[in-house]
């Protein structure tokens, strides 16, 4: 088979950072291969080295057989490299197809021949039964809808060897199932397919070859047919990740979260979350499953205080609420892992230490009398760097400059830190790497333990089962049901995913 | 009646020409994601050098070429420091508009001391045709004509072409564009680099496209009236058009009290800041948001 891309011992080296290590590995045509590596590894900056982003600082590219030079995108582009990024880059306020026509013309002159673009995009997304419609706003579609957008992209340039870095990570287990039929059909076509992700099974699913990387060095690869998973978390992590949680029964009776009858509008005056009632005791998990876009962003920005709450209240140990405000929030002892890092939960262009301490900088012992505290700052942002492993050269290191999962590692341990009553989380393990993920599950077990009630709400059905003590399932706003993790039955989940009400239902 | 409020409209446009012209170009830096409070120095230096230049060179074409050239060399400099080095935008813009101020006041007081009395009127640009309306002769030259010509060409611009849909995607995620291959800064200079040179040709339409001297400061804060025009039309080039429009009638406005010496409360001095009052209520009561998500933040990607 034709090799349509090689890396020769390639070096990217940032002022501060080694991100990339003499890594070589090829790719050939009509060839899925998978790029694995804890986070900070290594593997954005690699696949934006191949995509004319960044330039390497040593090192050789050959696109079938030729040796070349990106220094732009635009060289990468005529060279049939398409790329999805880890983080969505799409116009909000624009259109699919403005966003897909972005930087090209669509004749001679200047004129935007949207019609043009329409047909085109409407035609490409038939084909690959993308359903799209090319006049909606990226802001009106959902997260699943925007990844098949960021595809388009590449299709629409004519991509033949398509990068995608950590696609599936934001995905719904059913859109990355809808996903990976796509990308094989893809393949079938003669494409050849870079992909990253932290998930083994998805490697094992589509993968040909499995490219490792360790602190930016290459630490192997291999044929998919001859590996497994746990070979590949060892080689990766160098040692067993084993996911094996125990779920403590819960022993208190105390109720510290209660949500009585609440009703959430959206900005339209659309009912997101329609008169829900549950409540969380002292040390208990509750989690709530569900297809993406049914009121989970809904549910814990209104219990954030992002969010107008219509109607209903929210009962804080003893304190009743009918609104609430993020200041609040903290005051009650309240942590929230919110579902997007970069609009709610991170200053980028802050560092590494001013993101841990942000929320509690106005109170001891961050500050005293409105005197901050940088000595405090500095060694309390070097201890969590230690205890979460976040990967950077110091707390003074700008946020933006660190790996996708780094990120999301700042906001978990920043929320978990605080000893809160109660944890928002929403997400938590998105874009992290096994170990990470791993290490995050048993910190909410270890926090629900010492007393906190966590609401844990995830799109991945396998997190809650790991972890939850009770599982709800939301569907439209409404809870379908909540059912014991002592006697669930996988198929009666996803029944009450698709909305069918439980009959197992407490209440 | 209806004459009147002809009379109104009209002789708003007319008024509000400079302010209509400036805006049309201010509107598209905006919508690029910077911030430009610039625009009042680049006028004033316009206007300076137009004069100037039609003065010493007899022709009102080299004239506006100059004042153009004078705004470009302003807006270049300021545009450098907030595009490309990120400076502080507010703090850059001050710095702009103080040293235009300072620049065309020394220039003129030396000009003024080489000219003799009376010698110090520039060519300018006669009127196209004039309008009769009675009470007053309005003149329309062809500044008049330009500005209404920019408002739909700024729509067009902004909506309807390649490049209006890359300012568009720059002002909202530059990160998104420049993944797109769009050179972020370069696209940024050069909206700052349009609306500089379009503000400066406003200036020019107030020297010599209008009273044929220079007066320090003459711009009067019409660079912030822009400013202010294109937040209350919410970015749009239509919404700007339409709060240039209601600014340059309540001049008219003004000037009516004036020449015809209308009692009202105050009398002169609450006459003068009718405009100003009437943008600030406009301000204050309109529908504000819509601004560009990146506006105001300086790019901080590698591109070039
Ligand atoms: N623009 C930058 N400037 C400086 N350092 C950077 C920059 N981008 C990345 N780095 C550093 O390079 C290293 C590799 O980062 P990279 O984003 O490639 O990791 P990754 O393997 O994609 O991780 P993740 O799984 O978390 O996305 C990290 O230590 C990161 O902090
Ligand atoms: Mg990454």
């Amino acid at each position: 088979m034709e090799t349509v891309l090689k890396v020769e011992n390639l070096s990217k080296i940032f002022p501060k950072v080694v991100a990339n290590d003499n890594v070589s590995f090829d790719l050939k045509k009509g060839e899925i291969v998978a790029i694995l590596g804890e986070n900070g590894a290594g593997k954005s900056t690699l696949m934006n080295c191949l995509y004319g982003i960044y330039h390497p600082t040593k090192g050789d590219i050959y696109i079938k057989g030729e040796k070349v030079k990106l220094t732009k995108i635009e060289d990468a582009e005529a060279l049939g490299i398409g790329m999805v990024h880890q983080h969505f880059m799409l116009v909000e306020d624009l259109t699919v197809a403005e966003n897909i026509i972005l930087g090209r013309k669509t004749g001679i002159t200047p004129y935007l021949d949207l019609k043009k673009v329409e047909k085109a995009v409407k035609e490409l997304s038939d084909r690959y039964n993308f359903g799209l419609n090319p006049k909606s706003k990226i802001k009106d579609l959902s997260v699943g809808t925007r990844q098949r957008v960021e595809i388009l992209k590449m299709l629409y340039r004519n991509a033949d060897i398509l990068i995608l870095d950590e696609a599936t990570a934001v995905l719904t287990p059913q859109e990355t199932v809808e996903l990976f039929k796509t990308l094989k059909h893809f393949v079938d076509e003669g494409k050849s397919i870079l992909m990253i992700t932290h998930k083994l099974e998805e490697v094992m699913e589509l993968a040909d070859r499995v490219v490792v990387l360790i602190d930016g060095k290459m630490a192997g690869s291999v044929n998919r047919v001859d590996t497994n998973p746990r070979q590949l978390a060892n080689m990766m992590v160098g040692r067993d990740v084993l996911m094996d949680f125990d779920i403590k029964p819960v022993v208190h009776d105390n109720l510290i979260l209660q949500v009585k009858n609440l009703t959430v509008k959206n900005n339209h005056g659309l009912e997101k979350i329609k008169n829900l009632s549950f409540e969380i005791k002292q040390g208990e998990i509750l989690g709530v499953a569900g297809v993406d876009g049914n009121g989970q962003a809904e549910l814990a920005e209104a219990l954030t205080g992002l969010m107008k709450i219509d109607k209903g209240e929210i009962v804080i140990g003893e304190k009743v609420f009918t609104h609430l405000k993020p200041k609040m929030i903290y005051e009650q002892g309240m942590s929230h892992i919110p579902q997007d890092r970069h609009e709610r939960g991170l200053v980028l262009d802050m560092t590494v230490n001013e993101n841990l301490a942000l929320e509690g900088i106005s109170h001891v012992p961050f500050s005293y009398n409105g005197i901050i505290d940088f000595k405090y700052i500095k060694s309390h942002g070097k201890a969590m760097i230690k205890d979460y492993n976040i990967k950077c050269y110091d707390g003074s290191c700008p946020t933006k400059e660190l790996s996708g999962g780094n990120q999301q590692k700042v906001i978990v341990a920043r929320e978990i830190d605080r000893k809160p009553n109660i944890i928002i989380a929403v997400q938590p393990t998105r874009g992290l790497d096994i170990g990470a993920t791993e290490f995050v599950r048993n910190k909410l077990l270890e926090e629900k333990e010492r007393g906190a009630a966590v609401l844990l709400i995830s799109t991945e059905l396998e997190e809650i089962l790991m972890v939850s003590n009770r599982i709800a399932v939301i569907h439209e706003g409404e809870f379908m049901g909540v059912i014991d993790n002592k006697n669930v039955d996988i198929l009666e989940l996803g029944l009450m995913m698709t909305g069918m009400r439980g009959d197992k239902d407490e209440k | 009646m209806l004459n009147a409020i002809i009379l109104f409209i009209l002789s708003g446009l007319v008024m509000g020409t400079p302010l209509l012209i400036m805006s049309m170009g201010g509107v598209i830096t905006e919508r690029s994601g910077t911030l430009n409070l610039g625009l009042e120095g680049t006028m004033l230096t316009g206007a300076f050098f137009s004069y100037y230049f039609a003065i010493t060179t007899g022709s009102v074409w080299l004239g506006l070429l100059g004042g153009i050239a004078g705004g470009l060399v302003i807006a270049l400099f300021h545009g450098i420091a907030m595009i490309y080095w990120n400076t502080n935008q507010v703090v850059t813009a001050v710095a702009i508009n103080m040293a235009a101020l300072g620049i065309t006041n020394t220039l003129m007081g030396k000009f003024s001391m080489t000219t003799s009395a009376g010698n110090n009127i520039s060519p300018g640009f006669e009127p196209l045709f004039k309008i009769n309306l009675g009470e007053a002769i309005i003149g329309v030259n062809w500044f008049f004509i330009l500005a209404l010509i920019m408002i739909p060409l700024t729509w067009f611009v902004i909506q309807k072409t390649t490049i209006g849909l890359a300012i568009r995607a720059v002002g909202e995620y530059p990160t998104a564009a420049a993944t797109m291959g769009i050179r972020v800064r370069r696209v940024r200079m050069l909206c700052f680099l349009y609306s500089g040179a379009i503000a400066a040709l406003a200036g020019a339409a107030l020297t010599i496209g209008d009273v044929r001297v220079f007066v320090n400061n003459m711009t009067a804060g019409k660079g912030f009236i822009a400013f202010a025009c294109i937040v209350f039309g919410r970015y749009t080039a239509m919404g700007t058009a339409f709060g240039a429009l209601v600014f340059g009638i309540s001049e008219a406005f003004r000037n009516y009290i004036q020449i015809f010496a209308w009692s009202i409360p105050g009398g002169y001095m609450t006459s003068i800041m009718i405009p100003y009052i009437i943008t600030l209520l406009l301000l204050i009561f309109s529908k504000q948001g819509n601004a560009p998500k990146a506006w105001a933040i300086p790019y901080e990607g590698d591109d070039n």
